[in-house]
């Protein structure tokens, strides 16, 4: 009778040692299994689910792209492909990357996942809006990436006019309507998230007693509905201009292209807080629950959450510092830009805070969000070396601004998904992942990460150009380190791919709770049922009631179920030998 | 086994079973399903058809720089009467009233900034070059 | 409550809902959430037209001028009684009276098809004069026109390209007006088929109001565009031009 064993029969799980067969119990993936079930569904969960399976192939597309990307900068003459094709894969990974991958990525997969559970609802606000935003998005993505991969646009993901609108060769105006309808899918689940944490939050659950990961969600969705509508005008103002040749930001007909980016990175400065927050919100979840502390300064963390969210309207000018924009309104942009690194930083010093005197357990998902905390700081930190105009002249357009929105959205965002996924991945399908093998996988994308990213901000410093395909030759030995760097960051990957989905079958069965962790969504079975709960939860109290007593009183707990299961399992050794016992006398009259 | 934030529960009300519909102390009607009486409604069209003839009255003077502003202020009213009255705003929750002035403070945003730029050029002038 | 929630309840309270009232507050800023986002859309076009006019005033003048201020007013006149019917409808649709619904939901329609209307017989003259960019632009280039582009200079220190810059936002903000309308109509036409079919009865008036909300966008919007297009240069009884 193995330790393990009997912790696992203890922790709740149906294994094979307690002899009575169990009737499998009902949960949401496997009420129904017919595919109409699933793409009818108007399940939260299942939704979620349908975006995770999406999400992660747009990610192995953008992927490519970047492969391709660094293949060719082994060499400064760009040899691997020519150079119209390696700008069609620069524009396919960032399109590929930013609109069907990184915005929707957390929202869309444990946002709609988790929302409902967290605030002790059935379901979102409006379950067939929900079906909507996935078809919108699948609709739009594939429109998007069949025109990037097949043809091709090397506009860059940033669609400035008139390249985009008169000289791109390639499915522009496709790609356009791809990221038209992703856009469109984003508004319909901000509008979704909103409404459900306003007006379906379980009795008692007031607002400063909802997780950090509501608290962001809800800022996220802020920013999803209020800029998202102004990059679709843009998106529909350059499909106008590109399909019937009418000049909108023309400058031959007194058309303005800076008028472009003005409305382009309204919604696409917020757009990165869309992609940054979420993963926020992943990182306060986690640092709390494996360092066994209620969270430092929770309200603070909260309200940096909407700061953020507002704060990022006000800034998008320090896109166009050397593009002609006024130099008055440049400084008031930039000085904007340093005050809203400032709610970052506070959540940075309150997580930071947590740690310190926690209870630290390194398991992966607290691999992932310790990652996150370093790499953006470095990300963030950098942002404000490019929040300063007389900085940003020289470092514009370099390889320093590529590194430096790397670190955020790899090293930060990307960490707090993948976080995220190791640490609700029992939550979602009822097993658990090798975690020897999560730890590993959790490494080899910190270093490799750091390999391909940091010699960036080097390359970029010494002036190196973004987006060209070929360069100088004194940059070489930085970008094949770059390059050998970004086959490690693909092992780390890859890895999860794997094992994950090996977990699906093979991983241990899990709990309602494997890691203790506080919060509504941890007190049904994993994998949960359709209605998420059987009686609606009452709350009384905050979110991260962890404290040294309550884990100490957990293991007693957990001690005392071990040798009840010990007990029970020796009495039936017992019962069982009384039978052959029995049987002997008997067989021997 | 985990220490976690609830107490007791009780049971969920509708979901997939049916329930006794024990009341929860909900109004339906609370609120929101204020009925408005049509003289209201009669008052509100007559103003907007005064205001429509005022900016035209407005319109056929010139009064130069205050043109704009002044057409301006008057689509304002109209449209403030159409959100107070046809769209309930004036018998609905605070919580309502934000969701539905929220998008005008973010439009300013975008106004105000990027008229910054045009209207701010030539303000500050480039630095000079150090010897 | 229990009684409305159970009997005509099965089809109005969603399972996910606690009860009637969650759901309609819920339903209402769901829709006004809808209604920020359209109106962040529509504030592009609201940017670029300031920015425009900010750098082109004389163009805005000018192409302004080419714009028929009565069909305009009668426009606007329709729409904001098109609110009015619409207000009447959701009404009705509240105190259950189904005639009166009816009535005023076809009433809606009916001015909103008018106000298209109108605005095809617009475009259509745009059209004819050659005022649509990118498509049938040559007002300028006709030598009946050829007097126009000295005066143009002249009187207001604009070219005939920077006036296409002001039809081309025209366009784009009535365009975008008229698909908004068009689907309006299609939803209160929807409606209409619904209401005879007794939908909106028995407490389930919520959705006329959800899409009176939206219809009270569309007038205020068009609200804006009246001025902001038709009456840059003001208005001078007597016809455009």
């Amino acid at each position: 009778m193995s330790k393990d064993s009997v912790n696992a029969i203890a922790q709740g799980d149906s294994g094979p040692l307690l002899a009575e067969p169990e009737v499998p119990r009902e949960h949401y993936i496997n009420t129904n299994y017919s595919w109409q079930s699933w793409l009818f569904t108007l399940d939260h969960k299942r939704i979620a689910i349908l975006y995770l399976i999406s999400i992660t192939l747009m990610f192995f597309i953008g992927g490519l792209g970047a492969m391709v990307v660094r293949l060719n900068l082994l060499t400064p003459d760009g040899a691997v492909v020519r150079p119209e094709t390696y700008n069609k894969m620069f524009s396919m990974h960032g399109i590929v990357m930013v609109f069907f991958f990184l915005v929707p990525s957390i929202p869309a997969v444990f946002g709609n996942f988790l929302v409902p559970m967290m605030i002790g609802a059935r379901d979102l606000a409006f379950p067939k809006l929900n079906l909507m935003s996935w078809y919108l998005y699948v609709i739009g993505a594939l429109i998007g990436t069949i025109a990037l991969t097949a043809g091709g646009v090397d506009t860059g993901w940033t669609f400035y006019a008139p390249l985009s609108t008169k000289y791109a060769f390639g499915p522009v105006a496709w790609v356009i309507v791809g990221a038209f309808l992703a856009g469109f899918s984003s508004i319909l689940t901000g509008l979704n998230f909103i409404v459900t944490i306003h007006k379906m939050r379980a009795p008692g659950l007031t607002w400063f007693r909802l997780p950090l990961f509501i608290w962001s969600h809800y800022a996220t969705s802020i920013i999803m509905i209020l800029g998202t509508p102004v990059l679709a005008i843009t998106l529909l103002a350059l499909l106008f201009e590109r399909v019937f040749q009418v000049g909108i930001f023309d400058p031959k007909l007194g058309g303005d292209p800076v008028l472009m980016q003005h409305m382009f990175w309204f919604y696409s400065h917020p757009a990165v807080y869309i992609m940054i927050l979420p993963s926020m919100a992943v990182v306060s979840e986690i640092i709390a629950c494996f360092a066994r502390k209620p969270m430092f300064g929770y309200r603070f963390v909260a309200f940096s959450s909407l700061a953020i969210a507002v704060l990022g309207f006000l800034v998008w000018g320090h896109h166009m510092f050397t593009t002609s924009q006024s130099l008055f309104s440049s400084m008031v942009f930039s000085f904007i830009s340093f005050l809203v690194a400032i709610p970052s930083a506070i959540k940075v010093f309150n997580w930071t805070a947590t740690l310190y005197k926690g209870s630290i357990r390194l398991q992966t998902p607290m691999l992932y969000a310790l990652g996150f905390i370093g790499l953006f700081t470095i990300g963030g930190l950098t942002g404000l070396h490019l929040a300063s105009m007389a900085i940003d002249i020289h470092l514009q357009d370099t390889y320093f601004v590529v590194a430096h929105f790397h670190y955020i959205m790899v090293g930060g965002a990307l960490m707090g998904y993948l976080g995220a996924v190791h640490f609700w991945w029992p939550k979602m399908t009822g097993r658990m992942y090798p975690e020897a093998w999560g730890k590993v996988a959790a490494i080899v994308l910190f270093i490799g990460f750091n390999v391909t990213f940091f010699p960036q901000f080097i390359l970029g410093y010494e002036g190196m150009p973004r987006r060209y395909a070929i360069y100088a030759p004194e940059y070489q030995v930085l970008n094949v380190m770059s390059t050998a760097g970004s086959s490690i960051m693909g092992l780390g990957y890859l890895l999860p791919f794997c094992y994950l989905l090996w977990s699906l079958k093979f991983g241990k069965p899990a709990g309602p709770n494997p890691w203790r962790a506080t919060g509504l969504e941890w007190q049904v079975d994993s994998p949960p049922t359709t209605f998420n709960f059987d009686r609606i939860p009452i709350v009384t109290q905050g979110p991260y009631a962890y404290s040294a007593e309550a884990d100490e009183l957990m293991d007693a707990q957990a001690d005392l179920e071990r040798a009840q299961v010990e007990l029970a399992l020796m009495q039936r050794q017992i019962d069982s030998s009384h039978v052959d016992e029995q049987e002997e006398v008997a067989g021997g009259v | 086994m985990a220490k976690h934030a609830t107490t007791h529960s009780h049971q969920a009300s509708g979901g997939h079973g049916h329930h006794e519909g024990h009341g929860h102390g909900h109004d339906a009607h609370a609120g929101e399903h204020h009925i408005v009486p049509v003289s209201t409604y009669l008052a509100v069209i007559s103003f907007l058809m005064v205001l429509l003839i005022l900016t035209l009255v407005a319109a056929a003077f010139d009064l130069g720089a205050l043109n704009l502003p002044i057409a301006m202020v008057i689509a304002v009213a109209k449209a403030a009467a159409v959100m107070y009255f046809f769209m309930h705003l004036k018998w609905s929750s605070k919580l309502v009233r934000l969701f539905a002035t929220i998008a005008f403070a973010f439009l300013a945003i975008l106004f105000v900034f990027s008229l910054n730029d045009y209207i701010g050029r030539g303000w500050v002038g480039m630095p000079t070059p150090w010897k | 409550m229990a009684s409305e929630t159970h009997a005509a309840g099965h089809g109005i309270l969603h399972h996910h809902f606690d009860d009637l009232g969650q759901q309609r507050e819920s339903n209402t800023l769901g829709m006004w959430l809808f209604l920020a986002t359209e109106l962040m859309m529509f504030g592009g076009l609201f940017l670029a037209y300031s920015i425009y006019r900010w750098q082109f005033p004389g163009a805005f003048h000018a192409g302004s001028q080419h714009l028929n201020i009565t069909l305009g007013t009668i426009n606007t006149f329709v729409l904001l009684a098109s609110s009015f019917t619409m207000a009447m409808a959701v009404h009705s649709a509240a105190t259950g009276n189904k005639q009166k619904l009816l009535f005023y939901l076809i009433l809606t329609w009916l001015f909103g098809a008018a106000f298209l209307g109108i605005k095809a017989v617009e475009w259509t003259t745009d059209w004819k004069e050659g005022l649509v960019p990118g498509f049938h632009w040559f007002y300028y280039q006709e030598p009946a026109n050829a007097a126009k582009v000295p005066e143009l200079f002249n009187q207001w220190a604009t070219t005939p390209d920077q006036v296409l810059l002001y039809f081309v936002v025209y366009f784009s903000m009535t365009g975008l007006h008229a698909i908004h309308m068009i689907v309006g109509l299609g939803v209160v036409g929807w409606y209409i088929l619904l209401a005879a079919r007794n939908q909106f009865v028995g407490g389930n008036d919520q959705p006329v109001e959800i899409v009176g909300l939206y219809w009270h966008l569309i007038d205020i919007i068009w609200i804006f565009l009246f001025p902001l297009l038709y009456l840059v240069a003001g208005f001078h009884p007597g016809g455009p031009h």
